[in-house]
């Protein structure tokens, strides 16, 4: 095996063919190399007068930041990869040392596609080296996810965006995209609402026949984004009111006036009263907890008095 | 209508023992026919017609059975899948392969439904065979309504609802029904028709068919089901019952059903997948019996009460039922107290055989 001190102006840095990992800034790798030195030599693929990195983005990232001229490299030509590709070399030497990434294994499923492996191929080979399931339709997620626009990658590499919205999200318009990962700049999301409010901007756009950023226009939208004293999940929460609002306007409709008539029974906060999520029945459930007979017998003479009221009929319509 | 013509007929090599595959294949002349052992393990396009024998209970209960006020159904299968594709339809969601099957051991779907009636003879039995294809779009090929139609005019205590979307109710002329047989007729909004209910009979068609069946004497049906919540709603639904009644005499009525559009989470993701341009998946919906989504309650009950009204308007005093709804719809869209699903089911038990 020779290993050759290689200078880093000789190697094409900008070919990024066989890049598995996602981000290169790796400050523990910058202090180990300072500390220690290079341990393991850097593989470059040298094709056509050029040498191409296959392994060590990272080393030479941080050997260029400590400003160092060269790097330990071990210089092969392509018969030297056979029977495998540079790019699965780059996977498998990838993966001796760390799980991927979400992203960077989309990518790496990207880039063996790319480069002519057959989609059965990677189903059957590569998705079970990745820790995924052989199956074509999660090959189309990751090529989904691999191909979305870099705004979304940043969101996935964040954590700001779970990779099912991004597949989600992948399957739109760039622009729409593009809106997307801006919005999330403002906002603040957990998963299960990013999955609720991407249907609801879908329902609501489709029922419009407008386009799918239409719903974000509205100036009730606009309100909540601008709103300085929010904070981002509570604009993200406010969306996803407002959104359901316009999606659900009877409901929504329905439930306030069940809290108009509910306050309107002057029933102390501790007896909770409770619908039908979806008013499919006209049952309320009463519900209040004393921790003594004295506050028992208060609680339960607040409840007589508001049965005996005229104001407890109308609590159970929820008609217009 | 369009007319059921397939590709090619595959037929289970079991299924030459019964004599109903042989006159089917008399109806299907020059179409390229093969034979497999086993047929369950075809997965096809409609264009496939295919023959076999099923081994199953052919007798099943609606699946609205559970909800709180149910009629008390029954289904029974003789074929699966139908090329009218609806967009709505449930078959587009739950049966695995496309192909059209037709079961060809119809003497064993008699012998059950007639052993299972005269097992339970304190019982009344509505049953229909339209719940897994359209009971008569593929009769002109089977000709299976001769055979079930006098069938059930032997039977004490049971009457057949054969439901269609089509006008093939040429077989049916001349048949003893002894009034155990209801025809009925899918009904919606002529604007529904156009856009979600594809290769079916129009709204015309399907009148003319009621009137030919009215005029020999069978008792008639009609289901709004789904009815689908849109802007003009009104003025097109009412339209469509005022047509019905400008063709039928409300004394021929057995029965008239309402059930506003409901589908399954999954089979709502087919449609926005399989018809970008349908109106349906966008209505105002929530999670309800069974998981299936449908619209708000408050919308519902508008529409059952205006439905209900309109057809009082043309026929008072015929059976207007709701389909798996709750007592509390029942009450507030329709304005009667319905006492449990027993009595719903005396009712339309009663209202199939003209109250006789």
């Amino acid at each position: 095996m020779n290993i050759t001190d290689m200078p880093i102006r000789d190697i094409d840095t900008a070919n990024e063919e066989c890049r598995i990992s996602g981000e290169l800034e790796a400050p523990a790798l910058v202090r180990s190399l300072r500390d220690i030195g290079q341990l393991n030599p850097v593989v470059l693929l040298e094709r056509g007068g050029r040498r191409i990195i296959v392994c060590g983005f990272r080393r030479i990232h941080a050997a260029r930041t400590l400003g160092r001229e060269s790097v330990p490299a071990r210089v092969l030509g392509p018969a030297d990869f056979s029977p495998l590709h540079p790019l699965e070399f780059a996977l498998r030497d990838n993966l001796a040392f760390r799980p991927l990434e979400p992203l960077e294994r989309a990518r790496a499923l990207d880039k063996l596609e790319e480069a002519g492996l057959l989609p059965e191929t990677i189903v059957r080979v590569y998705l079970p080296l990745l820790g995924l399931p052989p199956r074509a339709d999660i090959l189309e997620s990751q090529l989904l996810v691999a191909r979305a626009r870099p705004g979304l990658h940043h969101c996935l590499a964040g954590g700001i965006l779970t990779q099912q919205s991004v597949e989600a999200l992948a399957r739109m318009p760039p622009e729409s995209q593009d809106r997307f990962a801006l919005l999330m700049e403002r906002i603040r999301l957990s998963a299960s609402l990013q999955r609720q409010v991407l249907g609801l901007l879908r329902d609501l756009a489709a029922g419009d026949g407008a386009s799918w950023g239409a719903p974000l226009d509205g100036e009730e939208v606009g309100a909540i984004l601008d709103d300085p004293s929010l904070s981002p999940a509570a604009k993200g929460e406010g969306l996803h009111e407002a959104l359901y609002r316009r999606r659900h306007p009877r409901l929504t409709r329905a439930r306030a006036r069940f809290r108009e008539r509910e306050r309107a029974l002057g029933l102390p906060g501790a007896i909770r009263l409770a619908a039908h999520p979806y008013f499919e029945t006209a049952d309320i459930r009463v519900e209040f907890s004393a921790p003594d007979a004295a506050r028992f017998r208060f609680l339960a003479g607040e409840l007589e008095r508001a049965a005996r009221g005229a104001d407890l009929e109308t609590l159970f319509e929820v008609d217009e | 209508m369009i007319a059921y013509r397939p590709r090619e007929v595959i037929i289970e090599a079991e299924s030459w023992k019964d004599p109903a595959t042989a006159g089917i294949l008399r109806n299907l002349p020059g179409i390229p026919r093969r034979t497999v052992a086993d047929a369950g393990r075809i997965s096809a396009s409609r264009d496939t017609l295919i023959l076999a024998r099923y081994r199953g209970k052919f007798l099943k209960q609606c699946q609205g059975s559970g909800a709180e006020m149910c009629c008390n159904y029954f289904t029974a299968s003789y074929a699966w899948n139908c090329h009218f594709e609806c967009t709505y339809c449930v078959l587009q969601s739950y049966l695995s392969g496309s192909a059209i099957v037709i079961c060809t051991n119809i003497e064993d779907f008699l012998e059950e439904i007639g052993r299972t009636l005269g097992r339970n003879p304190d019982r009344f039995f509505r049953i229909g065979t339209g719940e897994l294809a359209d009971s008569l779009a593929l009769d002109p090929i089977t000709g299976y309504s001769r055979r079930v139609v006098p069938f059930f005019a032997s039977l004490p205590n049971g009457i057949l609802e054969l439901k269609t979307k089509s006008d093939q109710v040429a077989n049916l002329e001349g048949l003893g029904h002894g009034g155990r047989t209801v025809v009925s007729w899918s009904m919606n909004s002529r604007r529904i028709r156009r856009s979600e209910e594809g290769g079916s009979s129009t709204l015309e068609e399907r009148l003319a068919a009621a009137d030919r069946c009215r005029r020999w004497g069978y008792r008639l049906g009609f289901h709004f089901d789904p009815i689908v919540h849109y802007d003009g709603w009104e003025e097109e639904y009412r339209d469509v019952v005022r047509q019905i009644f400008s063709v039928v005499d409300p004394g021929d009525v057995a029965w008239i059903s309402l059930g506003a559009l409901r589908f399954t989470p999954h089979l709502r993701e087919r449609l926005i997948e399989r018809h970008p341009g349908s109106r349906l998946p966008w209505g105002e919906f929530v999670p309800g019996h069974h998981g299936k989504l449908r619209y708000f309650r408050l919308v519902r009950e508008e529409i059952y009460r205006k439905m209900n009204a309109w057809i009082s308007d043309c026929a008072p005093g015929v059976e207007v039922y709701l389909c798996m709804e709750s007592r509390l719809v029942w009450e507030r869209s329709l304005g009667v107290a319905v006492r449990d699903a027993g009595h719903l089911s005396d009712r339309l038990d009663a209202a199939a055989t003209g109250g006789a």
